[in-house]
């Protein structure tokens, strides 16, 4: 075993980051809020909650449910819009002790490319992740749902913001992979996989649904071994870096991601648990590496498909 | 009351120091925290986790009920909690002597004025959770201070606090839906002949009760009497400290087209200004 602490660095793409414990979009408000409460300088970066053209109420409560091993939610992109995120957010995500990554979603291709050009012009933001992926706004996942709609959305995206550009994909589809093969072709700098699995909760006293627009999202735990599946696939499948998302709550999980294929990853739902979880998360890696007597983290990126190899080989 | 309210570290563990049934279905916990304990004021609450590990996921929030103190120091709180699904009962199965994993103190705290004020609380079920600890914090700020605690529950089996209440020397009442217990009817039927100049209003409970407080407030405004009421909302809170956007409940602004927004009650509140929610808009859980 090396004596010298183990390396946590990943990259992705031409964005380094100190260690691959991000936070997802959604679960972590846009980072600032906590930074009174967390060690952000501790974590790879924070995902802001999308950002839409116009500002969002979201929708009627209530809006999420507690399911075995996670929850369901149906937000629907609760978000001040633009202008007041650029007025009243920006200036206190610049000053974050970590990478702030941008998420952003469009009602159509040309808010998204909008959107883009906009966020292209901003100092200060490490990267620009799609949302193309939300179950909870009407037509929020016709974005990713063929691969021409996703690769078309990124390469004009890309052509008009020079940041990092990451496409976070729906498990929602027959077949993710030649969408994620789609978002490589178009220039991806990664993919974030996956946003969350459909589902939904009724009351059955009341013979509807607990939720107004009568689908939500599911994640937590229980949607770990899904996620991880397809973070191996795609992983297989394509050679740009994968962001796993799903059910991560532990250094555990980051680790098995990392191995399945994902170059960093995001805490989502058990963020909920504690804002310093992100931070625990990313103190136990360091502890697990050594333990094993891994040097660098991102060794462990894709070990699977390399074991694989061997086995067919 | 839209700075955020939170600061510091959040996350503690605390031990299990009592449970016990105190009424049919409510259990009382108390929970040795001292750094928790330390800061804590009334109408805060905390995010519980029900237990060791993963299943169930959420915490659960509860407002601090009480301060158990140690040679006159805060060393621990106290929580009341109704069984009503797998989490809570998975917490009145904690054992003593357990740890336990806490979030807090969050939120909003109540305003509670001026000791030359009368202050009244009115409470709905389980919603007298957080009125110990204003009792308390109140008779600390003045032994004098006029105080009504008027509490009101399905049947008498669900009225709770009023004798430690009453011990601190406030004026308790009683309503039950079914005339079990005081009486027969709301307990917002107890507060409209105590409205009078200088008095303040302190409420938690039920959606249906918030709504029938903001009529009598409103039909107190419009005799030109304006009493100073807060609510505490009792909304269910994913995480408890303005992550997740869950527990939204709708406010008026003037700045929206339709007049209102959602707020997240962990962080806005959980304690609002009566005037400040759209209850015509508020859903009825409970």
């Amino acid at each position: 075993m090396s004596d010298a602490a183990p390396s946590l660095a990943v990259r992705l793409g031409a964005l380094e980051l100190r260690n691959p414990v991000l936070t997802a979009s959604g679960t972590y408000g846009l980072g600032y809020e906590f930074a009174r409460l967390a060690d952000l300088g501790a974590i790879g970066g924070v995902v802001g909650k999308t950002v839409t053209m116009q500002e969002r109420l979201g929708n009627p409560p209530p809006r999420t449910f507690e399911t075995a091993g996670g929850m369901l939610n149906s937000i629907g992109l609760m978000n001040p819009g633009w202008d007041g995120f650029v007025r009243d957010v920006l200036p206190r995500v610049l000053d974050l002790p970590c990478p702030f990554v941008l998420n952003v979603a469009g009602e159509s291709e040309e808010d998204f490319i909008e959107l883009a050009r906009r966020a292209g012009q901003l100092d200060g933001v490490a990267g620009l992740e799609l949302n193309l992926s939300c179950p909870n706004v009407a037509g929020g996942l016709d974005f990713s749902s063929s691969p021409e709609a996703a690769g078309r959305i990124v390469s004009r995206a890309l052509a008009v913001c020079d940041l990092p550009v990451f496409a976070k994909l729906s498990p929602n589809v027959g077949d993710i992979v030649p969408i994620a093969q789609a978002c490589e072709a178009a220039g991806a700098t990664a993919l974030s996989l996956i946003n969350t699995f459909l589902g939904t909760a009724i009351d059955w006293r009341k013979r509807k649904s607990i939720f107004s627009r009568g689908v939500a999202g599911v994640s937590g735990p229980s949607i770990k071994p899904m996620a991880l599946l397809i973070v191996m696939r795609v992983s297989a499948a394509v050679g740009i870096p994968v962001i796993g998302i799903g059910g991560i709550a532990t250094a555990r999980d980051v680790l098995e991601y990392m191995v399945a294929g994902a170059a960093a990853v995001q805490v989502g739902t058990a963020c909920f648990l504690d804002p310093r979880l992100p931070e625990k998360i990313a103190h136990e890696l360091r502890e697990l590496l050594a333990e094993e007597g891994v040097d660098r983290i991102d060794e462990l990126t894709g070990a699977v498909h390399r074991q694989q190899e061997q086995v067919e080989r | 009351m839209d700075a955020y309210p939170n600061e510091g570290q959040l996350d503690h563990e605390g031990v299990v120091t009592g449970n016990v049934e105190v009424a049919r279905d409510c259990w009382r916990m108390e929970i040795r925290c001292p750094e928790l304990a330390r800061t804590a004021k009334s109408g805060q609450f905390v995010m519980l986790r029900c237990r060791q590990g993963m299943d169930p996921l959420l915490s659960r929030a509860f407002s601090i009920c009480d301060l158990l103190y140690e040679d006159g120091e805060p060393v621990g709180i106290v929580v009341l909690q109704l069984i009503i699904g797998v989490g809570t009962q998975a917490l009145a199965d904690r054992q003593l002597g357990e740890p336990i994993g806490l979030l807090g103190p969050l939120g909003h705290p109540y305003g509670l004025g001026t000791p030359d004020e009368h202050l009244v609380m009115v409470a709905g079920g389980i919603g007298a959770a957080p009125f110990a600890l204003v009792a308390r914090a109140l008779r600390e700020r003045s032994p004098t201070q006029r105080v009504t605690y008027l509490v009101g529950g399905r049947n008498a089996d669900y009225v709770y606090l009023t004798d430690e209440i009453a011990e601190l020397g406030c004026d308790v009442q009683v309503a039950t839906d079914d005339g079990s217990r005081g009486h027969h009817g709301y307990v917002t039927q107890l507060l409209e002949p105590l409205l009078e100049p200088g008095v303040r209003v302190i409420a938690c409970g039920p959606n249906p009760m918030f709504k029938s407080l903001a009529v009598v407030i409103r039909a107190a405004k419009e005799r030109g009497l304006q009493i100073p009421c807060q609510v505490s909302t009792e909304e269910s809170m994913p995480c408890g400290f303005g992550a997740c956007a869950g527990c939204v409940v709708p406010v008026v602004s003037n700045a929206h087209p339709d007049g209102f927004r959602f707020a997240k009650s962990c962080v806005e509140g959980p304690v609002f200004d009566v005037e400040a929610i759209r209850w015509d808009l508020m859903r009825s859980i409970h």
